[in-house]
């Protein structure tokens, strides 16, 4: 886990001398002061414009200091004293931070000038200093004695942006039920934490990559930055792009709402563009603006899929746009921010690689595990097609960042969805694992025993500082992650549909809190209608997403969601069922059904149901059992570098001919079974079958 | 039959055709209280869109896949849409449309997202949806019973088709399930060979106005026995 260091330098935008900010930086270093620095930040918007605090120290001792960087024809002390109301006018926003009708935190302010300019009339109430004197005049500030204003001082610091809750549950009666827990939650997800608020203000001069897991907070990383990156440089073009359609309400919201408070005024839409990476004939994505920008007619998704197929109509498409585009600078953009970059091709990176302007800030976002079996996308010098390094200098902002905290999955979900994602209780063999075992300590799991190497038993659980502390306060495991196994399909479904209407009617859940995950696509559309049913005759409405309703529209106010899976991905939901879960239990392409499964319970916000029928459930249940017995500890043996390639081999994905090749040896052996039922065959009469018997007894006995 | 009545024969009829694989998708139908009356139609979106604006056209027959204003889609993308106005016990209207989807595609649709932007491929660029989709054009048949505006150039009962503003004058007033087997029945016949099912869909004798079926001489009309 990453840890706070002593002096946390938060390296924001800033039109200043580096070699200033650097020598500030240095100074506060050497005097061994321990809080956080920000550059470049806060962006405080005051009745008439914005100001941005040049760099501002929170500590307990010197305390609170902002520091005015002095620029040629500026009068020092009126600076400072507009710099302090607004800063107080700020902090008074806090109930916390007041004592009757003043700010209970001193607030210094210190003009740093160059060597031999600091001005002669520079005193106690007016500061200043060069880097030279900068600890020396420190000593005079006011600090923060107190230590648990220190903290709340921290907080509002932080917190200076919050994002409210879209509902308002006004509904919600009963103080213990699922809707007044939601509430809770949905108040707490509501703060910016240190590590999102950090990563929002960094940017570097040229590339940035942001990781987490699912629930991490990338999006709203993304949307502050772009909001910050705005207020800074009111005349950028800034482009933000996503992958899910979905995605676009959230990310107007979050820049407008940061863009409000940070500037007083919503942003200028015709500077920050918030695109679909593709597009489509009535609205504009990043590929088409890409296409127009060189006369290229852009391809739509039909006929992308005609040409290449479902799966890859979208690489397809920015295959052929980034060899046209291969050399040209189009510089469109003085920023580009990605968000679900895992669902993209290294050809869209190209694309936006030519689209954006030198230093070529392009930052992108991805889920750490949204492909459990690889632990990175695609290696840089492929995603661009250059070589590149991304660094985490001491004095720079950071290239690299990773979100540590999972907001969004219970640590019981998140627990579960590895194991069953990983299979690490599936017998004979688990499904997948990371190459570097170490990387289960990147993803916020701490040892508990053993050891994290190959051929070593391990136990691992999730480290403390990994979510939020609210889930444990508000949910227990038992009621968080459950699982169920069935008769037959139709039993299923009828428990489904009667568990939704009392979670509607007992548990104070809205409609739309609830969302059905479906993991097989190819028999989601009639499995959707079979449970439709059972929902309608309780009075239930629901959609299946994307199939039933618009593509841009993935809940339904007042409508249970259902979707597949290719769907839901990107999307959340309180409480989700994965209906025929026994799907993904066993079968060829075993890696893509475990992360099928791994994607359907992290697609959960609070409670999570899986369900499914007959022996296949059986399995599976057996795995989470497990899991459940033990706590949400995984113990279990790491598996080498030898068994790694054996399982990924065995459960890799099958090529169409393969594929047909499975299908057409199931029927044959399914007809065989029949026959020999029939007394048509008989098993001594034909050695081929004895071969069968004998080569899965070999592979048994083996195992 | 009440509204209500009325609500769940064409849920049903919806629930059996889907279980046939003769449905892309559908809506359950709803109730809405009007002034003087009920009526039944699909979860409409658009204030009182039971009737359509530019009749026929491509842009007309997308909104309403937007916007999910039908009863239901048949597997060939063709709408299907039916709303019944109800005093009491009495049927006192209905619009019962038939649009044979005006495209064909030549490649797989797997969503809504595909037959929309088909069709918006067909309106924007009908060059680029060469070898994508292909334009059928075929006319929408739609049954009107109104009694609230019948004189000479608007029978009692009638059938639009090609225009707006033609109406041939049909023999009565129909149900839903009654509908939905004339559908298949003459544009489908394979899948009515295929599937006896459709043939036993309960019909419903509905209550409404007497009609007397007495078209002007030398124009088309529809009667059947």
């Amino acid at each position: 886990m990453n840890q706070q260091p002593n002096l946390e330098i938060i390296h924001g935008s800033s039109r200043h001398n580096p070699i200033v900010l650097k020598g500030i930086t240095g100074a506060l270093q050497q005097a061994k002061i321990m809080g956080a620095f920000y550059i470049g930040y806060p962006v405080i918007a005051s009745s008439d414009s914005s100001l941005t605090v040049d760099a501002l120290l929170v500590s307990q001792t010197p305390g609170l200091v902002a520091f005015h960087l002095f620029e040629a024809g500026q009068n020092y002390r009126d600076y400072q004293d507009r710099l302090y109301y607004i800063l107080e006018a700020n902090l008074k926003k806090y109930e916390s931070l007041r004592s009757g009708r003043s700010l209970s935190v001193p607030i210094n302010i210190v003009s740093i000038f160059p060597e031999g300019d600091v001005p002669a009339d520079a005193d106690e109430q007016y500061p200043a200093a060069s880097i030279n004197s900068l600890a020396d005049v420190l000593r005079n500030a006011k600090g923060v004695v107190d230590e648990t204003l220190y903290r709340k001082l921290s907080a509002a610091i932080q917190r200076v942006t919050t994002i409210k809750p879209t509902k308002k549950r006004a509904n919600v009666a009963k103080p213990d039920s699922k809707g007044a827990i939601l509430r809770e939650i949905e108040k707490e997800i509501a703060n910016l934490d240190w590590w999102q608020k950090a990563a929002a203000i960094e940017t570097p001069d040229g590339l940035q990559r942001i990781r987490g897991l699912a629930g991490s907070g990338k999006t709203v990383v993304l949307a502050l930055k772009a909001a910050y990156l705005y207020t800074q440089h009111p005349d950028w073009k800034i482009a933000v792009t996503f992958h899910t359609r979905s995605l676009y309400q959230q990310f107007k919201d979050l820049i407008e709402r940061f863009t409000l408070e940070h500037m007083g005024d919503k942003p200028d839409w015709q500077q920050i563009h918030i695109v679909h990476s593709w597009g489509s004939p009535s609205e504009n994505g990043i590929y088409s603006i890409a296409c127009n920008a060189i006369n290229l007619l852009p391809i739509n998704y039909l006929t992308a899929k005609s040409r290449y197929g479902a799966r890859r109509a979208f690489v397809g498409v920015c295959n052929e746009l980034a060899a046209a585009v291969k050399g040209k600078q189009l510089d469109l953009y003085d920023a580009m921010l990605i968000d679900e970059a895992q669902d993209l091709p290294p050809s869209f990176f190209q694309i936006v690689d030519a689209l954006t302007k030198q230093p070529k800030r392009i930052i992108w976002a991805y889920d750490e595990l949204q492909n459990l079996s690889e632990t990175s996308m695609a290696a840089l010098p492929d995603l661009f097609g250059r070589e590149i390094m991304l660094t985490n200098a001491p004095d720079a902002p950071r290239q690299d960042i990773i979100l540590p905290v999972c907001y969004r999955n219970t640590p019981w979900a998140l627990t579960l969805a590895h194991a069953l994602g990983f299979g690490l209780f599936r017998k004979p063999d688990i499904v997948q694992h990371f190459d570097e075992p170490s990387m289960w300590l990147d993803i916020g799991y701490m040892k508990e025993s053993g050891e994290l190497q190959a051929g070593k038993l391990v136990t691992l659980s999730r480290a403390r500082d990994s979510y939020p502390p609210f889930f444990k306060k508000l949910l227990s495991p038992t009621d968080a992650v459950a699982s169920y196994t069935f008769m037959s399909c139709e039993e299923q479904y009828v428990w489904i549909a009667e568990e939704i209407k009392r979670n509607i009617e007992q548990d104070e859940l809205d409609p739309d809190d609830v969302m059905v995950v479906l993991p097989d696509p190819i028999s989601q559309k009639s499995e959707y209608f079979g449970l439709r049913r059972h929902l309608e005759s309780h009075g239930i409405p629901s959609n299946l997403a994307g199939i039933t309703n618009d593509r841009d529209t993935f809940i339904e106010p007042g409508a249970v969601t259902i979707s597949g899976i290719y769907r839901a991905k990107g999307n959340e939901a309180p409480m989700v069922y994965i209906a025929n879960a026994d799907h993904c239990a066993i079968g060829h392409e075993l890696i893509r059904l475990r992360n099928i499964l791994f994607t359907g319970i992290t697609r959960s916000r609070a409670w999570v149901r899986l369900c499914g029928v007959g022996e296949q459930m059986a399995m599976l249940q057996q795995e989470i059992d497990q899991v459940v017995s033990n706590n949400f500890r995984l113990t279990f043996t790491v598996p080498t570098p030898i068994q790694l390639k054996t399982i990924r081999q065995i459960n890799r994905d099958r090529t169409t001919q393969e594929k047909d090749q499975i299908k057409k040896a199931q029927k044959d052996i399914n007809e065989i079974i029949e026959l020999i039922r029939q007394d048509v065959i008989s098993i001594d009469a034909m050695p081929q079958l004895q071969n069968l018997i004998k080569e899965a007894q070999r592979r048994n006995e083996e195992q | 039959m009440n509204a209500k009545q009325i609500a769940r024969v064409i849920a049903t009829t919806c629930q059996a055709l889907n279980s046939l694989d003769l449905l892309f998708t559908y809506n359950n139908p709803c109730v809405v209280s009007l002034e003087g009356c009920d009526r039944v139609s699909w979860p409409a979106k658009i204030p009182d869109s039971t009737k359509a604006p530019s009749f026929g056209t491509l842009e007309q027959y997308l909104e309403w896949v937007r916007n999910g204003e039908f009863t239901c889609l048949l597997f060939d993308y063709s709408l299907i849409r039916a709303s019944y106005e109800c005093v009491g016990n009495t049927v006192v209207g209905h619009n019962l449309l038939y649009w044979p989807c005006p495209v064909g595609f030549l490649v797989e649709v797997s969503c809504l997202r595909d037959l929309r932007e088909g069709i918006e491929m067909c309106i924007d660029s009908p060059r680029q949806a060469h070898g994508v989709v292909s334009l059928t054009m075929r006319t929408p048949m739609r049954f009107d019973f109104d009694p609230d505006r019948e004189s000479d150039d608007h029978p009692l009962v009638h059938l639009h088709t090609q225009f707006d503003d033609t109406r041939m004058s049909v023999q009565r007033a129909m149900d839903f399930p009654s509908f939905i087997k004339k559908v298949i029945r003459t544009f489908y016949r394979n899948k009515w060979a295929s599937h006896p099912e459709i043939g036993c869909l309960h019909e419903q004798s509905i209550d409404h106005k007497e009609i007397q079926f007495d078209p002007p001489q030398h124009v088309f009309q529809v009667s059947w026995g």
